[in-house]
């Protein structure tokens, strides 16, 4: 959901919206780096009859950059397809979904997935077919409906013959990102800071608005070597090689046409949606470049730099929370380009800046989500990434449970212009404040107080809300921060 | 070369991507020096299918350009008394 409905003609087309992204090394096989593309914001988990699938129209990729320049070196391309087994039943299942290949389930879908590899030596890419007609388990409709659906999940692992040591992924998941949308749209009157808030009011906790819905989950698992440059190991952290740059998309043929029931498309396929690092298109674009941004390359976004280099968001902070940001307001008054922020989000961090710690990509300017991967997982993770001192976290790559928007509020607030203008301080207020919960005081384990579980193995995103249950909790089942 | 459309991609994916030819099934941003495009294709363009529709655009009435779309490919066909005939015929 850091980039759920962030644009306005994504936003009518959810199934090819593309929520979050997060690029890490597998904690569990730390060989491997795991790549996670969502799609289908804010999924009601009782959306029946006609469940959430992924889009037959839509061509999903994963797209990796090993050499900085923004461009694609590998994809990972995704189509789907769905089968009816009984036209004459309104019901998604007509009992008991046991197994993939339950008859009970009346709406299966699959999927084709294919791993495209250019060669920068000239030598024309190859195409590798990974699978055909791999099965996506269903959506948790409630426990008669699927009994187990855990086993039916990882049974929907796939593991292509053709790429040994790959694990695939797709279909319906937990939302992992949590955040309080409610709050931050409503003129960044953050719960537990209204005090000193522009409108007033008490604090009172965060309130987790991703609690109790689904996404739709694509999810590769790969080792190192079959996506850095040259089939490097990634074993030293100033090897530029180590670096890759993840981002995902959706993509449309030109042309739809409707008639009679029947939907034919036609042409070229274009994007129409994309994702790197979470939350740029959805708060640092200005309205009137959102689909243009959704529709470009990350090789062309030095044409946005503007808006990183003064974010609207940073010059806001100081009229929203008037007391509390008075470097902020100082720092904004002077016109200062942000280079922290350009550095975080478009090139990389180069050595230096942060001590034992780099994942610079080059000068070229690109939205990319930049994951070093020489740096092993952490043992105790911060859920404030980088900022916490964990190398593993945010903004090196983006694991399932990093904070990625305390992170970035906090980077806007000015915390991190020091790090490439010493003489300035940040203001106590940018290294506090938080949206749903505190970050300094959680672990990934108790994001469970929100309503946010994952798992220890691929596809670490969690079980799915089911339909049954899920509605018939309450907000304040879950979902509350502290 | 064999056309390449949504429907091939599926259907054909599991017999090989030799029988689809590596060239016609590279996205062209993939390419070394390709420029920077705002409509990126992402899958393969072969010669016009004849299979599914087949969408005329005429995309400058002006010069006579019409974009000719089949399966995922598309090219511009430049002719404009055709162009003008299918103005007249559409009004």
């Amino acid at each position: 959901m850091s980039s759920h409905r962030e644009a306005p003609s994504i936003a009518k087309d959810p199934v090819a919206d593309n929520t979050d992204v997060y690029a890490f090394v597998s904690p569990d096989d730390p060989s491997t780096v795991t790549i996670i593309a969502n799609f289908i914001p804010l999924e009601e988990p009782g959306g029946g009859p006609n469940f959430y699938e992924f889009g037959n129209d839509v061509l999903y990729e994963i797209v990796i950059d090993q050499t900085g320049d923004g461009n694609a070196n590998i994809i990972y391309q995704f189509l789907f397809e769905t089968e009816v087994r009984n036209d004459n039943i309104f019901l998604y299942n007509t009992g008991p979904i046991s197994s993939l290949s339950d008859a009970n389930w009346n709406r299966p879908q699959f999927y084709t997935v294919r791993r495209v590899v250019d060669y920068s030596n000239g030598m024309e890419p190859s195409v590798t077919t990974l699978g055909t007609h791999v099965p996506c388990p269903p959506c948790n409709i409630g426990p008669v409906s699927i009994p187990n659906y855990p086993a039916l999940a990882s049974a929907a692992i796939y593991a292509p013959a053709a790429a040994p040591g790959t694990k695939i992924f797709a279909g319906q998941r937990a939302e992992g990102f949590y955040v309080d949308l409610g709050a931050i749209f409503n003129l960044g009157d953050l719960r537990p800071f209204q005090e000193v808030w522009l409108g007033g009011g008490s604090a009172t906790p965060g309130v987790n608005s991703g609690a109790g819905k689904n996404v739709h989950t694509i999810a590769i698992q790969v080792p190192k070597t079959q996506l850095l440059q040259g089939n490097y190991s990634g074993s030293s952290p100033t090897d530029p090689r180590s670096t890759i740059g993840v981002w995902a998309r959706s993509l449309r043929q030109k042309v739809t046409l409707e008639s009679g029931g029947i939907t034919q498309t036609v042409g070229p396929y274009s994007q129409i949606s994309r994702l790197g690092n979470p939350l740029v298109n959805e708060v640092l674009i200005g309205m009137g470049f959102k689909d243009s941004w959704n529709s470009r390359m990350p090789q062309d976004d030095s044409q946005f730099a503007a808006d990183y280099e003064h974010p609207a968001l940073a010059s806001l902070l100081p009229t929203l929370y008037p007391t509390v940001f008075p470097n902020l307001a100082a720092l904004n008054k002077s016109g200062a380009s942000r280079a922290d922020i350009v550095a975080i989000l478009l090139t990389g961090l180069p050595a230096g800046v942060v001590t034992g710690f780099q994942n610079y990509t080059g000068s070229t300017q690109s939205d990319l989500l930049r994951l070093n991967v020489a740096y092993a997982p952490s043992s105790n993770p911060s859920l404030l990434g980088l900022l916490g001192g964990d190398v593993a976290g945010f903004p090196n790559g983006r694991r399932v449970f990093d904070d990625v928007t305390t992170i970035e509020l906090r980077a806007l607030a000015g915390l991190t212009y020091a790090l490439v203008d010493k003489s300035y301080t940040p203001d106590k207020a940018a290294g506090e404040i938080y949206p749903v919960i505190d970050p300094a005081t959680n672990t990934p384990a108790s994001l469970s107080s929100i309503g946010v579980t994952y798992l220890s193995s691929f596809p670490y995103l969690g079980t799915p809300y089911d339909g049954f249950d899920t509605p018939a909790k309450t907000t304040t089942d879950y979902g509350t921060g502290s | 070369m064999d056309p390449v459309t949504r429907r091939t991609f599926l259907k054909r994916a599991g017999v090989g991507a030799a029988a689809v030819g590596v060239a016609a099934t590279v996205p062209s941003f993939l390419r070394n020096g390709a420029k920077p495009s705002k409509v990126t294709p992402a899958v393969p363009m072969g010669r016009v299918s004849q299979e599914g529709p087949v969408v005329a655009h005429i995309s400058d009435a002006n010069t006579g350009d019409i974009t000719l779309m089949s399966g995922t490919k598309e090219v511009t066909y430049h002719n404009p008394a055709l162009a003008r005939e299918l103005l007249r015929a559409s009004r």
